[in-house]
């Protein structure tokens, strides 16, 4: 379509903030007790990243894969796309992020989500924390209903930001190309809670410019 | 005498609701001479919740509340996510389709995929025709407009016509209204942002074109700016008892205007916004009025 140039952000939101919180409070009710087994998911990513061997950077590797793949299909796919029709693009990407994430995390190099005590693993880790504890709380914080919460392999903002927490911890290539559609999404995201005036459309956006930057630092620095 | 005054009003109330219904406010579209109450009900946001059975309930009572006072246009589009859905399942719970001047938009750059795509927007709207089908902010118009012509002919559709919003591609627009035979147009349109009064509104009123003007509270954020100022005395001359009336009485009284088509979620809204339908329309000088009054804020 030739005049997409012509729309700002506001005229491709076509639903109200209403509605788009309530999709999470009835997303999470209809799949419940799922959350239970994506809290476990957490657990797991966070007892490998102790482990430090091989086969955790892989299962860390398979269950992120998981991640975006139930992410795209059941809240991108079913839930998102009947009122925002660009979400099937969205769920496309989401597909092709964990199909990354498996490929790279099962070759026989694998990810090694280890890098030391530097700057970028510690603020890797931060982010990864933030994801997996303090996301869940923003709904709270801003005035929602609980059961509106972002959770980790379950809706994309808290599983793209938990990833970039988990990318900044490994120095690999594979890295690089791994990043790309997470800190995509902080951007997407950030523009739709700015359309909606959410209070909280900044923190993945300045996440992902923080991951760009931690990236791009000469090694010596990180 | 209780008794007599009661019959005395039991025989009333039709008449006074007749009378009110006499009152409202109607402007014909110039190509057939059908009436069109001036406020009308657009689906942008507002309608688009998807699955959500609570939410479709209450945009089944916003348009339950917009037929009982007399409206008729309901607009849409495909771009409105599941906006022509929820309106299909509100006509289908009122068993009111037949009331509804159904508006609706064709919004697919592949012509070919034009009539696949209106036939799915009539089967969402669960009508067995819809009345006006509108090219959507100009997309492949050309083509599109061949196709709408044809099902006009064939009496799949009943009106024709472009829209745009917020002043996108005006220029082309303009042009299309100069060489194409239309029913209706749609355009942004409203106190503060007023860019349609110097060439569309004057054309469309010399091509015997309907105007259908969306956006008259800028998203709300029009609504929300004027809240914090007081409504002038003299908006009861024209009947106004709040902003959205003042807004919207200003909108369509413009001579070329036939309807402006808010958009809400709530009951009380669509009540306050079908109060413009009622009483006095500003004439030229309380236009200017107005016009003063809200730039000085």
């Amino acid at each position: 379509m030739n005049e997409w140039w012509t729309y700002d952000i506001a005229d491709l939101v076509l639903f109200t903030p209403g509605t788009y919180f309530r999709l999470f409070e009835l997303y999470h009710r209809d799949w419940w007790p799922v959350q239970l087994a994506c809290l476990a998911m957490a657990v797991v990513i966070l007892l490998c990243l102790r482990l430090k061997s091989d086969w955790g950077n892989r299962v860390i590797a398979i269950l992120l894969a998981i991640s975006w793949a139930w992410v795209g299909w059941v809240f991108l796919h079913l839930r998102f796309a009947p009122i925002h029709w660009v979400s099937n693009w969205y769920a496309v990407a989401f597909f092709l992020q964990a199909l990354l994430l498996f490929i790279y995390g099962v070759s026989r190099r694998g990810i090694e989500f280890e890098s030391g005590n530097t700057l970028r693993a510690r603020i890797g880790v931060f982010i990864l924390l933030g994801a997996l504890l303090a996301m869940p709380a923003t709904a709270l914080i801003t005035g929602r209903e609980w059961m509106q919460t972002e959770l980790f392999a379950m809706t994309p903002d808290t599983t793209a930001l938990a990833t970039l927490g988990l990318l900044l911890l490994t120095t690999d290539r594979a890295a690089a190309w791994l990043v790309v559609i997470p800190v995509a999404w902080c951007f997407i995201t950030g523009a739709t809670l700015w359309a909606l005036e959410a209070p909280e459309a900044m923190i993945l956006p300045v996440c992902a410019v923080l991951t760009i930057a931690l990236m791009l630092l000469p090694a010596k620095r990180r | 005498m209780k008794i007599l005054a009661a019959l005395c009003a039991s025989a009333l109330a039709p008449a006074t609701r007749a009378t009110r219904q006499e009152k409202l406010i109607s402007k014909p579209v110039p190509s057939s001479g059908e009436a069109m109450p001036v406020i009308g009900l657009g689906s942008s946001r507002t309608f688009n919740v998807g699955d959500d059975i609570t939410a479709r309930n209450t945009c089944t009572g916003v348009i339950r509340h917009f037929l009982d006072a007399g409206g008729r246009m309901i607009d849409s589009s495909p771009m409105y996510g599941s906006s022509q859905p929820v309106i299909g399942y509100a006509l289908d719970k009122l068993g009111r389709s037949s009331e509804v001047f159904s508006a609706d938009k064709v919004w697919i750059p592949a012509p070919s995929k034009g009539p696949r795509q209106m036939e799915t927007s009539r089967r969402y709207w669960g009508v067995p025709r819809l009345d006006l089908m509108q090219v959507h902010n100009l997309v492949s118009w050309q083509e599109h407009l061949e196709t709408l012509y044809a099902m006009k002919a064939a009496g799949k559709i009943r009106y024709v016509g472009i829209a745009t919003s917020h002043g996108r591609r005006h220029e082309e627009f303009e042009a299309v209204m100069k060489t194409r035979e239309l029913d209706f147009v749609q355009l942004s349109y409203n106190l503060v942002d007023r860019d349609a009064e110097r060439r569309l509104l004057p054309l469309a009123a010399e091509r015997g074109i309907a105007v259908i003007v969306n956006r008259p509270f800028q998203r709300g954020d029009l609504i929300y700016r004027l809240e914090e100022h007081p409504l002038p005395g003299w908006a009861g001359e024209i009947g106004c008892s709040n902003w959205p009336q003042f807004l919207l009485k200003f909108i369509v009284s413009h001579p070329a205007v036939t309807c402006a088509i808010p958009a809400t979620t709530q009951v009380e809204h669509v009540k306050e916004n079908m109060g413009a339908c009622y009483g006095a329309l500003p004439d030229t000088d309380m236009r200017s009025r107005m016009i003063a009054y809200v730039t000085k804020l």
